[in-house]
């Protein structure tokens, strides 16, 4: 057993490490988000500098070559500095539907993307209706030279900011993927800002017509490809929340330290030390965890998609739990906009409840292969 | 032992509900159902309290003899049930339920007379208790006033006042003696926010609105019949203050109004294998434990309302339905973003306003969630911290 990085892995967190120190402190952070009210272009175009756009894709379209293991380890950097690029969004979601479904005839727009020229927005979920990844309630139909889209998609994440949008639609009652661009006729949107600094709409599609080749996959193919991205995705946000983890830790403890009330250092109460304790205890399981989750979805293992389920169960409950226990212990201080711990709380509050949230991942659980075996080895 | 209530009390159910449909405007039932703090917008809870003054009913807990309706604990429970159930907005409280009481006991006759603008809403009161320095310790607070001549010069600063901004008075706890032990230098002081030397800085919150603010004071110059009690008296006025709190125990009605939203929520949303959230085997078992200790506080807080009634001093239990009700509403908050699922991420706190009638991006119900969230994590901080009170429980009930 090994749960060391490589020293290639090591390089590569140090460089994101350095990159996010000089730039992304928390005062950084805010006084870029005043100024845009939206995300940094030069943030994006320097993360294609450093190679992160290129990490997860294959060599043979442009990409490193990386692993689970090094998605993991970009996400938690970014965590730590709450970063607020739409990395989940265009990077994970919307290249990983790409890097599978392409075939060839999207090279183009999976180049682009990895030069960071690109935004990628993915409809999937429909608001009340109920959250699966085999099935949706919008419609395909197929016409002279392509297709129809007709639905409703909401709280679709990076909609503001994206050039392609990946569409889930039934199409002959198969689930199926198109890739429509942003500007087609019939596509109307309603964007929004997101409690947690990023954007996000709610996309009506009238009947958008598209071409043959928008057709990224359907039946089994455009399942499969949805459901491992999405894993992907899962990986990604909880390494992201391993990362406000280890930050609300570390500031807890500084501020703890700091403030005095009684005339010592709050954090020389035997309470506020047990609360600390536990949020520590809730960060190392979940690092744990989500270190044998990267392993097994980079070796294609056949409980990978289990093992998924529980680290998104896992570190939705720790996370909330840390980021609870820092809000009690900076006291009125958390409540205000120019400390970051809320900052956090937000973000781990929208993290939650996304890729079905917390119960649906429970659920699959549940019913997945490894419920009820002997403790795996 | 008895559960039931009163023809009598039946009967007040029954004219509380009346009066409030109709007199409760739709503008002002989605001022109350848009709520999403402890403050409702604070405009509707103006307009709201001028309505409930000309009943006679803008302050439930007062007295007869100062303009209060002079209810039983009973009836006032039954009024905040039936307020909170109808939308009503939440008042301002800090002049109605915290200096009130205190100048009814402390205050002199000029200043009892202030008590009637109180009840009008003429007079907004700001309430200015914690330092920077001084939250949990508010014995330690540093803010001085220095008596010269006829005046007290006032240097310092306070924070956490809630809607100072928006009020046009205040009232402090002062430091006026260094000697003895730091609660026996603190004096009670009104204030009018207007004097030259204060400064009022809102707060931005996490949710990007204003409830809190700092107050500067810089040589304010404050004339001594502002002094509330005896100089140094300050501290057993405040406590004064909390034992006064002991006969408003009622988280009760807010929690299950709370509860009712998640409901509502989870019934619009569609899951796999269920008829809707709300009736899927997990949420519905999660959310009945939450009701099931909802219904537990009620009965600790009827019990706790008998004893006082009874003349008994229900002590340190007013810890533990504080402490009990802010984990237990925090509780209900998750539960709420769970319902509402993706859409608590749409910020929407323009459609907030009471004024708002347009469209709005997921249910109407789960507008507040998020906000109520975000907001409500204040809870188990403000009013005594949920640390502090159960010391207060180890200390004063366990003898420990």
């Amino acid at each position: 057993m090994n749960f060391n990085y490589s020293e290639e892995q090591h390089l590569f967190q140090d460089s994101i490490g350095k990159y996010l120190a000089d730039t992304y402190s928390f005062e950084q952070r805010q006084q870029r988000l005043e100024k845009n009210a939206s995300f940094s272009a030069d943030v994006w175009r320097d993360a294609s500098e450093l190679g992160w756009l290129a990490m997860p894709f294959p060599e043979d379209c442009g990409g490193y070559g990386g692993t689970a293991i090094e998605l993991m380890l970009l996400f938690e950097e970014m965590g730590k500095k709450l970063v607020v690029e739409p990395f989940l969004d265009t990077l994970v979601l919307g290249g990983g539907l790409l890097r599978r479904l392409s075939s060839g005839r999207h090279d183009e727009c999976l180049a682009k993307l990895i030069e960071g020229q690109v935004h990628c927005a993915v409809a999937h979920e429909e608001g009340d209706q109920a959250y699966a990844v085999d099935h949706v309630t919008a419609a395909a139909s197929r016409s002279a030279d392509g297709f129809i889209l007709n639905g409703q998609k909401s709280v679709v994440y990076n909609l503001g900011a994206a050039d392609f949008i990946v569409v889930s639609a039934m199409l002959d009652e198969e689930f199926s993927l198109f890739l429509v661009p942003a500007h087609t006729a019939g596509l109307v949107t309603q964007t929004y800002m997101t409690v947690d600094d990023g954007n996000a709409g709610e996309l009506t599609l009238e009947n958008v017509h598209v071409a043959e080749d928008a057709l990224l996959g359907v039946g089994e193919t455009a399942v499969e490809a949805l459901e491992r991205t999405i894993d992907e995705a899962i990986l990604a946000s909880s390494a992201e929340q391993v990362g406000i983890m280890r930050s609300l830790l570390d500031l807890t403890v500084d501020y703890t330290s700091q403030r005095k009330q009684f005339g010592v250092p709050i954090s020389t109460f035997q309470v506020l030390q047990h609360r600390m304790a536990n949020m520590f205890m809730a960060l190392e399981l979940t690092v744990s965890l989500m270190y044998a989750t990267a392993i097994k979805m980079r070796d294609d293992s056949d409980d990978a998609a289990a093992y998924v389920a529980a680290l998104k169960v896992k570190t939705d409950n720790c996370a909330r739990d840390v980021a609870h226990g820092a809000f009690q212990l900076f006291g009125a201080m958390a409540t205000t906009r120019e400390c970051s711990v809320g900052h956090y709380l937000k973000r781990v509050a929208t993290l939650r409840q996304r890729f079905g949230g917390t119960r649906f991942q429970l659920q699959r659980y549940v019913t997945s292969s490894i419920l009820g075996d002997e403790p795996h080895h | 032992m008895d559960l039931a209530l009163s023809k009598a009390d039946l009967d007040f159910r029954q004219e509380v509900k009346d009066f409030l449909a109709e007199h409760l405007s739709p503008e002002l039932i989605r001022a109350g159902k848009r709520t999403t703090s402890i403050f409702s917008d604070f405009d509707a809870a103006m307009e709201w309290q001028r309505i409930l003054h000309e009943k006679g009913w803008a302050a439930p807990d007062w007295p007869q003899e100062f303009g209060g309706p002079g209810w039983s604990l009973t009836q006032r429970a039954i009024f905040k049930e039936e307020c909170v159930f109808a939308n009503a907005p939440s008042l301002q409280l800090s002049g109605l339920t915290l200096l009130g009481p205190i100048l009814m006991k402390y205050g002199n006759a000029q200043q009892k007379a202030l008590l009637q603008k109180i009840l009008s809403g003429e007079d907004v009161w700001a309430q200015g208790y914690s330092e920077p320095n001084a939250g949990s310790d508010l014995a330690s607070l540093q803010t001085r006033a220095d008596r010269q001549d006829d005046c007290y010069i006032v240097n310092g600063s306070k924070i956490w006042t809630s809607y100072a901004h928006r009020s046009n008075k205040i009232f402090c706890l002062v430091r006026t003696s260094n000697e003895g032990k730091p609660q026996s230098g603190i004096s009670f002081l009104l204030m009018d926010m207007d004097l030259p030397g204060i400064s009022c800085e809102p707060i931005l919150g996490l949710d990007g609105e204003v409830e809190q603010c700092q107050v500067f004071f810089d040589d304010v110059r404050v004339s001594l019949e502002n002094l509330v009690g005896e100089e140094n008296q300050g501290w057993e006025i405040a406590k004064y203050l909390l034992e006064f709190e002991r006969g408003m125990i009622n988280q009760y009605p807010t929690i299950s109004k709370r509860i009712s939203v998640v409901r509502e929520i989870a019934a619009q949303k569609k899951v796999a294998g269920s008829d809707n959230l709300l009736s899927s085997p997990v949420f519905a078992a999660i959310l009945a434990e939450v009701e099931i200790d909802n219904l537990a506080l009620a009965q600790m807080e009827n019990r706790i309302r008998a004893s006082i009634g009874a003349g008994e001093n229900p002590g340190a239990l007013a810890s533990l339905v504080k402490v009990v009700g802010t984990e237990l509403s925090q509780k209900v908050d998750e539960l709420a973003l769970e319902a509402d699922g993706s859409f608590i991420a749409a910020a929407q706190n323009h459609a907030l306003s009471p004024a708002y009638e347009g469209a709005v991006v997921g249910d109407e119900a789960g507008l507040t969630v998020m906000n109520y969230y975000l907001n409500n994590r204040a809870s188990t901080i403000y009013g005594g911290s949920a640390q502090v009170q159960r010391n207060i429980i180890a200390k004063q009930v366990l003898g420990l």
